[in-house]
Protein backbone atom coordinates (compact mmCIF):
# COMPACT_ATOMS: atom_id res chain seq x y z
CA UNK A 1 0.00 0.00 0.00
CA UNK A 2 2.74 2.79 0.77
CA UNK A 3 5.07 1.19 -1.88
CA UNK A 4 7.30 3.87 -3.33
CA UNK A 5 5.13 2.71 -6.67
CA UNK A 6 1.82 2.77 -5.15
CA UNK A 7 2.26 6.57 -4.32
CA UNK A 8 3.46 7.28 -7.64
CA UNK A 9 0.17 5.96 -9.03
CA UNK A 10 -2.33 7.55 -6.23
CA UNK A 11 -0.56 10.79 -6.79
CA UNK A 12 -1.18 10.50 -10.64
CA UNK A 13 -4.10 9.43 -10.19
CA UNK A 14 -4.98 12.36 -7.50
CA UNK A 15 -3.43 14.68 -9.79
CA UNK A 16 -5.85 13.55 -12.82
CA UNK A 17 -8.98 14.15 -10.89
CA UNK A 18 -8.00 17.84 -9.99
CA UNK A 19 -7.14 18.60 -13.52
CA UNK A 20 -10.21 17.17 -15.17
CA UNK A 21 -12.21 19.20 -11.66
CA UNK A 22 -10.19 22.50 -13.51
CA UNK A 23 -10.80 21.72 -16.88
CA UNK A 24 -14.42 21.26 -15.76
CA UNK A 25 -14.45 24.52 -13.98
CA UNK A 26 -12.31 26.65 -16.78
CA UNK A 27 -14.99 25.04 -19.48
CA UNK A 28 -17.99 26.26 -17.16
CA UNK A 29 -16.33 29.44 -16.13
CA UNK A 30 -16.44 29.82 -20.21
CA UNK A 31 -20.14 29.00 -21.23
CA UNK A 32 -21.56 31.14 -18.14
CA UNK A 33 -19.45 33.73 -18.18
CA UNK A 34 -18.55 33.91 -15.30
CA UNK A 35 -15.88 36.48 -13.84
CA UNK A 36 -14.35 33.90 -11.81
CA UNK A 37 -11.03 31.76 -12.76
CA UNK A 38 -11.08 28.18 -13.89
CA UNK A 39 -9.82 26.30 -11.11
CA UNK A 40 -12.08 28.43 -8.17
CA UNK A 41 -14.84 27.37 -10.52
CA UNK A 42 -13.05 23.77 -10.29
CA UNK A 43 -12.85 23.58 -6.31
CA UNK A 44 -16.59 24.32 -6.21
CA UNK A 45 -17.71 21.60 -7.91
CA UNK A 46 -15.47 19.28 -6.69
CA UNK A 47 -16.59 20.52 -3.16
CA UNK A 48 -20.03 19.50 -4.00
CA UNK A 49 -19.23 16.22 -5.09
CA UNK A 50 -17.56 15.75 -2.11
CA UNK A 51 -21.15 16.10 0.14
CA UNK A 52 -22.35 13.42 -1.83
CA UNK A 53 -19.70 11.10 -1.73
CA UNK A 54 -16.61 10.65 0.39
CA UNK A 55 -13.21 11.42 -1.16
CA UNK A 56 -11.29 8.16 -1.36
CA UNK A 57 -7.66 8.38 0.54
CA UNK A 58 -5.48 8.92 -2.59
CA UNK A 59 -7.13 12.09 -3.70
CA UNK A 60 -7.05 13.46 0.14
CA UNK A 61 -3.34 12.38 0.29
CA UNK A 62 -2.68 14.08 -3.48
CA UNK A 63 -4.78 17.52 -2.21
CA UNK A 64 -2.73 17.35 0.94
CA UNK A 65 0.84 16.97 -0.84
CA UNK A 66 -0.07 19.80 -2.66
CA UNK A 67 -1.47 21.66 -0.55
CA UNK A 68 1.73 21.70 1.62
CA UNK A 69 3.72 23.23 -1.40
CA UNK A 70 1.36 26.09 -1.80
CA UNK A 71 4.48 28.13 -0.60
CA UNK A 72 6.54 26.82 -3.10
CA UNK A 73 4.29 27.50 -6.12
CA UNK A 74 4.19 31.21 -5.55
CA UNK A 75 7.79 31.70 -5.48
CA UNK A 76 8.56 32.31 -9.31
CA UNK A 77 5.47 34.99 -8.95
CA UNK A 78 7.12 36.61 -6.01
CA UNK A 79 10.41 36.94 -7.18
CA UNK A 80 8.65 39.42 -10.03
CA UNK A 81 8.28 42.42 -7.32
CA UNK A 82 12.06 43.07 -7.66
CA UNK A 83 12.06 42.95 -11.13
CA UNK A 84 9.18 45.72 -11.27
CA UNK A 85 9.02 47.87 -14.68
CA UNK A 86 11.71 51.37 -14.88
CA UNK A 87 8.29 54.11 -14.30
CA UNK A 88 7.32 52.87 -11.06
CA UNK A 89 10.04 52.41 -9.67
CA UNK A 90 8.86 56.59 -8.29
CA UNK A 91 5.95 54.92 -7.14
CA UNK A 92 7.85 52.67 -4.58
CA UNK A 93 7.00 54.57 -1.48
CA UNK A 94 3.73 54.92 -2.34
CA UNK A 95 3.34 51.10 -3.20
CA UNK A 96 5.62 49.95 -0.12
CA UNK A 97 2.77 52.09 1.90
CA UNK A 98 -0.16 50.19 0.41
CA UNK A 99 0.87 46.60 0.82
CA UNK A 100 2.28 46.86 4.27
CA UNK A 101 0.13 49.54 5.85
CA UNK A 102 -2.63 48.63 3.59
CA UNK A 103 -2.70 44.92 4.79
CA UNK A 104 -1.70 45.32 8.36
CA UNK A 105 -5.00 47.79 8.83
CA UNK A 106 -7.18 45.45 6.55
CA UNK A 107 -6.12 42.29 8.84
CA UNK A 108 -6.63 44.01 11.79
CA UNK A 109 -10.25 45.69 10.55
CA UNK A 110 -11.38 42.63 9.35
CA UNK A 111 -10.07 40.95 12.12
CA UNK A 112 -11.91 42.71 14.89
CA UNK A 113 -14.38 42.72 13.26
CA UNK A 114 -14.81 39.24 12.87
CA UNK A 115 -13.84 38.22 16.42
CA UNK A 116 -16.92 41.04 17.49
CA UNK A 117 -19.26 39.09 14.98
CA UNK A 118 -18.23 35.70 16.53
CA UNK A 119 -18.45 36.12 20.44
CA UNK A 120 -21.97 35.20 21.41
CA UNK A 121 -21.73 31.91 19.17
CA UNK A 122 -18.06 31.24 20.37
CA UNK A 123 -18.71 31.54 24.05
CA UNK A 124 -21.60 28.90 23.57
CA UNK A 125 -19.31 26.25 22.68
CA UNK B 1 6.66 25.12 -23.24
CA UNK B 2 7.32 23.63 -26.74
CA UNK B 3 9.69 26.23 -27.49
CA UNK B 4 12.03 24.62 -24.66
CA UNK B 5 12.15 21.42 -26.88
CA UNK B 6 13.11 22.90 -30.08
CA UNK B 7 15.48 25.41 -28.57
CA UNK B 8 19.22 24.00 -28.24
CA UNK B 9 20.27 21.55 -25.62
CA UNK B 10 22.75 24.37 -23.66
CA UNK B 11 19.22 26.18 -23.53
CA UNK B 12 17.34 23.18 -22.05
CA UNK B 13 19.66 22.76 -19.68
CA UNK B 14 19.56 26.31 -18.61
CA UNK B 15 16.02 26.11 -18.10
CA UNK B 16 16.04 23.47 -16.08
CA UNK B 17 18.64 24.85 -13.87
CA UNK B 18 16.57 27.77 -13.31
CA UNK B 19 13.88 25.09 -12.38
CA UNK B 20 16.03 23.45 -9.90
CA UNK B 21 16.92 26.96 -8.46
CA UNK B 22 13.58 27.37 -7.55
CA UNK B 23 13.91 23.91 -5.77
CA UNK B 24 16.95 24.64 -3.76
CA UNK B 25 15.98 27.85 -2.62
CA UNK B 26 12.52 26.74 -1.25
CA UNK B 27 13.84 23.41 0.89
CA UNK B 28 17.15 25.71 1.46
CA UNK B 29 14.18 28.27 2.96
CA UNK B 30 11.77 25.38 4.70
CA UNK B 31 15.29 24.06 6.19
CA UNK B 32 16.03 27.51 8.13
CA UNK B 33 12.36 28.11 9.06
CA UNK B 34 12.16 24.72 10.43
CA UNK B 35 16.24 25.63 12.26
CA UNK B 36 14.69 28.89 13.33
CA UNK B 37 11.35 27.36 15.01
CA UNK B 38 8.90 28.83 12.37
CA UNK B 39 10.45 32.73 12.96
CA UNK B 40 7.76 34.50 10.26
CA UNK B 41 10.17 36.65 8.72
CA UNK B 42 12.38 33.69 7.44
CA UNK B 43 9.06 32.29 5.97
CA UNK B 44 10.73 29.91 3.22
CA UNK B 45 8.91 32.25 0.44
CA UNK B 46 10.43 35.32 1.89
CA UNK B 47 13.92 34.19 2.43
CA UNK B 48 13.86 31.84 -1.30
CA UNK B 49 12.62 35.19 -3.64
CA UNK B 50 15.07 37.57 -1.89
CA UNK B 51 17.95 34.77 -2.49
CA UNK B 52 16.46 33.79 -5.96
CA UNK B 53 16.44 37.79 -6.79
CA UNK B 54 19.66 38.44 -5.75
CA UNK B 55 21.49 35.67 -7.68
CA UNK B 56 19.36 36.73 -10.97
CA UNK B 57 20.25 40.34 -10.51
CA UNK B 58 24.17 39.37 -9.84
CA UNK B 59 24.48 36.64 -13.01
CA UNK B 60 22.32 39.18 -14.81
CA UNK B 61 19.56 36.84 -15.55
CA UNK B 62 16.58 38.46 -17.38
CA UNK B 63 13.54 37.67 -14.98
CA UNK B 64 11.44 36.44 -18.20
CA UNK B 65 14.21 33.89 -18.70
CA UNK B 66 13.65 32.60 -15.09
CA UNK B 67 9.80 32.90 -15.44
CA UNK B 68 9.78 30.90 -18.34
CA UNK B 69 11.84 28.10 -17.00
CA UNK B 70 9.44 28.13 -14.28
CA UNK B 71 6.31 28.14 -15.85
CA UNK B 72 5.32 24.71 -14.39
CA UNK B 73 4.53 26.17 -10.69
CA UNK B 74 2.03 28.72 -12.31
CA UNK B 75 0.28 25.43 -13.98
CA UNK B 76 0.28 23.61 -10.61
CA UNK B 77 -1.38 26.87 -9.18
CA UNK B 78 -4.44 25.07 -10.91
CA UNK B 79 -4.74 21.75 -9.59
CA UNK B 80 -3.75 23.22 -5.98
CA UNK B 81 -6.46 25.41 -5.94
CA UNK B 82 -9.07 22.75 -6.90
CA UNK B 83 -7.67 20.30 -3.89
CA UNK B 84 -8.62 23.48 -1.38
CA UNK B 85 -12.17 21.49 -1.51
CA UNK B 86 -10.87 18.30 0.34
CA UNK B 87 -10.43 20.30 3.45
CA UNK B 88 -12.96 22.81 3.02
CA UNK B 89 -15.75 19.65 2.42
CA UNK B 90 -14.27 18.59 5.85
CA UNK B 91 -14.63 21.21 7.99
CA UNK B 92 -17.98 22.02 6.73
CA UNK B 93 -19.60 21.63 9.05
CA UNK B 94 -17.35 24.08 11.91
CA UNK B 95 -17.71 26.37 9.06
CA UNK B 96 -21.58 26.24 8.34
CA UNK B 97 -21.82 26.70 12.41
CA UNK B 98 -20.30 30.30 11.77
CA UNK B 99 -21.76 31.22 8.37
CA UNK B 100 -23.50 34.45 8.91
CA UNK B 101 -21.21 35.86 10.62
CA UNK B 102 -17.81 34.93 8.27
CA UNK B 103 -20.04 36.07 5.46
CA UNK B 104 -20.95 39.67 6.56
CA UNK B 105 -16.80 40.01 7.72
CA UNK B 106 -16.79 38.87 4.07
CA UNK B 107 -18.84 41.31 2.82
CA UNK B 108 -17.00 44.52 4.69
CA UNK B 109 -13.40 42.81 4.35
CA UNK B 110 -13.76 42.83 0.46
CA UNK B 111 -14.63 46.80 0.69
CA UNK B 112 -12.11 47.44 3.41
CA UNK B 113 -9.01 45.59 1.49
CA UNK B 114 -9.48 47.92 -1.06
CA UNK B 115 -9.80 50.84 0.34
CA UNK B 116 -7.19 50.53 3.13
CA UNK B 117 -5.12 50.07 0.31
CA UNK B 118 -6.15 53.28 -1.52
CA UNK B 119 -5.55 55.63 1.30
CA UNK B 120 -2.24 54.69 2.62
CA UNK B 121 -1.36 54.95 -1.17
CA UNK B 122 -3.15 58.11 -1.87
CA UNK B 123 -0.92 59.90 1.61
CA UNK B 124 2.37 59.00 -0.50
CA UNK B 125 0.21 60.53 -3.58
CA UNK B 126 0.46 57.77 -6.31
CA UNK B 127 -0.66 58.28 -9.65
CA UNK B 128 -4.12 57.35 -10.57
CA UNK B 129 -2.78 53.93 -12.70
CA UNK B 130 -0.84 53.00 -9.56
CA UNK B 131 -3.81 53.39 -7.41
CA UNK B 132 -5.73 51.40 -9.60
CA UNK B 133 -3.30 48.83 -9.95
CA UNK B 134 -3.48 47.91 -6.40
CA UNK B 135 -7.28 47.89 -5.91
CA UNK B 136 -7.21 43.93 -6.09
CA UNK B 137 -4.36 43.56 -3.94
CA UNK B 138 -5.68 40.44 -1.23
CA UNK B 139 -7.50 38.70 -4.27
CA UNK B 140 -5.80 35.36 -5.51
CA UNK B 141 -3.52 36.37 -8.42
CA UNK B 142 -5.38 34.82 -11.29
CA UNK B 143 -8.66 36.61 -10.27
CA UNK B 144 -6.46 39.75 -9.71
CA UNK B 145 -5.14 39.52 -12.86
CA UNK B 146 -8.65 38.95 -14.65
CA UNK B 147 -9.76 42.00 -12.56
CA UNK B 148 -7.09 44.29 -13.39
CA UNK B 149 -7.88 43.97 -17.09
CA UNK B 150 -11.03 44.84 -16.93
CA UNK B 151 -10.71 47.74 -14.69
CA UNK B 152 -7.66 49.03 -17.26
CA UNK B 153 -5.22 48.65 -14.28
CA UNK B 154 -1.23 47.76 -14.82
CA UNK B 155 -1.26 43.90 -14.83
CA UNK B 156 2.69 43.10 -13.99
CA UNK B 157 2.25 45.75 -11.22
CA UNK B 158 -0.93 44.07 -9.80
CA UNK B 159 0.57 40.44 -10.01
CA UNK B 160 3.34 41.76 -7.64
CA UNK B 161 1.39 43.82 -5.86
CA UNK B 162 -1.02 40.92 -4.73
CA UNK B 163 2.12 38.48 -4.34
CA UNK B 164 3.61 40.83 -1.96
CA UNK B 165 0.84 41.52 -0.09
CA UNK B 166 0.42 38.05 0.58
CA UNK B 167 3.87 37.51 2.15
CA UNK B 168 3.47 40.30 4.51
CA UNK B 169 -0.38 38.96 5.59
CA UNK B 170 1.58 35.65 5.85
CA UNK B 171 4.49 36.91 8.02
CA UNK B 172 2.61 39.50 10.26
CA UNK B 173 -0.74 38.29 9.96
CA UNK B 174 -1.18 35.46 13.10
CA UNK B 175 1.05 38.21 15.11
CA UNK B 176 -1.14 40.94 14.39
CA UNK B 177 -4.44 38.82 15.06
CA UNK B 178 -2.91 37.53 18.27
CA UNK B 179 -2.25 40.88 19.88
CA UNK B 180 -5.13 41.88 18.93
CA UNK B 181 -6.72 39.01 21.01
CA UNK B 182 -7.92 37.30 17.76
CA UNK B 183 -6.76 33.58 18.87
CA UNK B 184 -9.27 31.41 17.35
CA UNK B 185 -7.38 29.74 14.68
CA UNK B 186 -10.61 29.91 12.60
CA UNK B 187 -11.10 33.30 12.62
CA UNK B 188 -7.40 33.64 12.15
CA UNK B 189 -7.94 31.60 9.26
CA UNK B 190 -10.50 33.46 7.56
CA UNK B 191 -8.94 36.36 8.18
CA UNK B 192 -5.89 35.47 6.30
CA UNK B 193 -7.83 34.27 3.45
CA UNK B 194 -10.16 37.63 2.96
CA UNK B 195 -6.99 39.36 3.27
CA UNK B 196 -3.94 37.22 1.29
CA UNK B 197 -5.05 34.88 -0.70
CA UNK B 198 -3.47 31.65 -1.35
CA UNK B 199 0.04 32.65 0.53
CA UNK B 200 -1.94 33.44 3.56
CA UNK B 201 -3.77 30.24 3.27
CA UNK B 202 -0.33 28.30 3.08
CA UNK B 203 0.58 29.84 6.52
CA UNK B 204 -2.20 29.27 7.95
CA UNK B 205 -2.14 25.46 7.06
CA UNK B 206 1.52 25.75 8.80
CA UNK B 207 -1.11 26.68 12.20
CA UNK B 208 -3.75 24.09 11.46
CA UNK B 209 -5.49 22.19 9.66
CA UNK B 210 -8.60 23.89 10.28
CA UNK B 211 -7.08 27.16 10.36
CA UNK B 212 -6.20 26.18 6.43
CA UNK B 213 -9.58 25.32 6.15
CA UNK B 214 -11.06 28.57 7.24
CA UNK B 215 -8.02 30.30 4.94
CA UNK B 216 -9.43 28.29 1.63
CA UNK B 217 -12.97 29.00 2.24
CA UNK B 218 -12.29 33.25 2.72
CA UNK B 219 -9.70 33.15 -0.16
CA UNK B 220 -12.50 31.72 -2.63
CA UNK B 221 -15.57 33.75 -1.80
CA UNK B 222 -13.15 36.88 -1.43
CA UNK B 223 -11.87 36.30 -5.16
CA UNK B 224 -15.71 35.61 -6.43
CA UNK B 225 -16.92 38.15 -4.36
CA UNK B 226 -14.27 41.21 -5.34
CA UNK B 227 -14.53 40.35 -8.92
CA UNK B 228 -18.43 40.78 -8.90
CA UNK B 229 -18.02 43.95 -6.42
CA UNK B 230 -14.90 46.20 -7.38
CA UNK B 231 -15.66 47.26 -10.63
CA UNK B 232 -18.60 48.72 -9.10
CA UNK B 233 -17.15 50.39 -6.15
CA UNK B 234 -14.30 52.18 -8.56
CA UNK B 235 -17.16 53.74 -10.16
CA UNK B 236 -18.41 55.39 -6.47
CA UNK B 237 -14.47 55.65 -5.45
CA UNK B 238 -13.60 59.16 -7.37
CA UNK B 239 -16.55 61.04 -5.36
CA UNK B 240 -14.41 60.16 -2.52
CA UNK B 241 -10.64 60.77 -3.46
Amino acid sequence: MNSPKNMIIDTLKGLAVLVLFQLLGEGLAQILPLPVPGPVVGMVLLFFVLRQLPPPTWLISTAGRLISLLSLFFIPAGVGIFFLPEALRQQWPAILAAIIGGTLLSIALTGLILKALTRALLNNE
Amino acid sequence: MSEMFISEPMALLFSASLLALTFLAYFAGLWTFRKAQHFSLLHPLVSSCLLIAALLYSLDIDYARYQRANNVFYWLLGPATVALAIPLNREFDRIRALALPLLLTLLLGTIAAPLCALTLASLFSADPLTLLSLTPKSVTTPIALSIAKEIGALGELTAGVVIFTGVVGAIAGPSLLRLLGVSDERLQGFTLGINAHGVGTARAFDISPVCGAFSSLALGLTGVLTALTLPTLLLWLPKIF
